[in-house]
């Protein structure tokens, strides 16, 4: 396996146990509500953050399921990886002010370059999955979901 | 012969979990593999009565099968262990499930959990083995 790709999997991997009972700076700068959106307000940078994160881990997988069975060739699995992955760096790193995360894509994104077959892919691509499902854990488990329907529905009988 | 079940902490409450091990292998294998474990719980957001705990490991899908309450499955997309433990109503689980075990011991104990879960997210959860 190529030393880089062996690297950046190892590293995936360690920040994934590192995560596992111990809540990543990312998600707690957002739940503190040190990240704010529009009229300044901390709700929907967290919210967006989860739901981005959620759906993101559900694509990896379906990836990693067409790889797995030899339904997409390593250069399009390659290419499209690299395009989720600068697409998403960018907009979490500026909307989300999350930082690890996008700073392990740009790991991820230059380890994909020098991968040549489907056992490297899949070594970053994997625990990648599982790190980014840790976070949408955490970012799940600080969402007040009880108090935000509670308002919901508050906000309903304004309506009627 | 020794039987090898699933003991699940959650919360203040212990429940018992018989292990499928002859229509689920695999997965109750990886498992069994890798307790002790220690992970978090969240719950189900739209599917009813159901705890949804990550674990760090993957493995397959197989004895896919309607779940009912106190059916313990695997779902391999977020490596999530789902436990249903009560009414799934209209809007449950989307389809089969990949079942390997079944809750033999306090179900019951499960809905305070699930109250003091839904108002604050996280339960510690502990997986242990039990043999006998």
């Amino acid at each position: 396996m190529n030393k880089d790709v062996k690297r950046v999997s190892e590293l995936l991997e360690k920040k994934f146990r590192e995560n596992w009972l111990k809540e990543p700076e990312d998600v707690k700068r957002l739940r503190i509500g040190q990240v704010q959106g529009t009229y300044r307000q901390i709700a929907s940078p967290i919210i967006y953050a989860e739901s981005e994160t959620r759906e993101m881990v559900d694509y990896l997988w379906l990836l990693i399921d067409l790889i797995k069975e030899d339904k997409c060739d390593i250069n399009s699995a390659k290419n499209t990886i690299t395009c989720f992955l600068e697409y998403k760096l960018n907009k979490w790193s500026a909307w989300y002010k999350i930082e690890e995360i996008t700073v392990l894509f740009k790991e991820v994104i230059l380890a994909m370059e020098k991968s040549t077959n489907k056992e490297e892919i899949l070594s970053l691509l994997i625990p990648l999955q599982m790190f980014i499902g840790k976070v949408n854990f955490w970012l799940d488990a600080s969402i007040p979901w009880l108090s935000l329907s509670a308002v919901f529905e508050i906000s309903l009988l304004d309506k009627q | 012969m020794e039987t090898r079940d699933l003991g699940i902490e959650i919360g203040e409450e212990k429940i018992k979990v018989k292990l499928l091990w002859e229509d689920a292998p695999n997965i109750c294998q990886i498992l069994w593999d890798n307790l002790p474990l220690e992970s978090s719980a969240t719950l189900a957001k739209i599917c009813n009565h159901e705890f949804m705990v990550q674990l760090p490991f993957n493995a397959p899908l197989e004895n896919i099968q309607p779940s009912i309450p106190g059916s313990v499955g695997w779902w391999p997309v977020r490596q999530n262990v789902n436990i249903w433990f009560g009414d799934l109503g209209p809007t449950g689980p989307l389809g089969p499930t990949a079942l390997f075990g079944q809750i033999v011991d306090n179900i019951e104990g499960l809905f305070s959990v699930a109250v003091k879960t839904w108002r604050k997210p996280g339960t510690r959860v502990k997986f242990y083995k039990i043999t006998e």
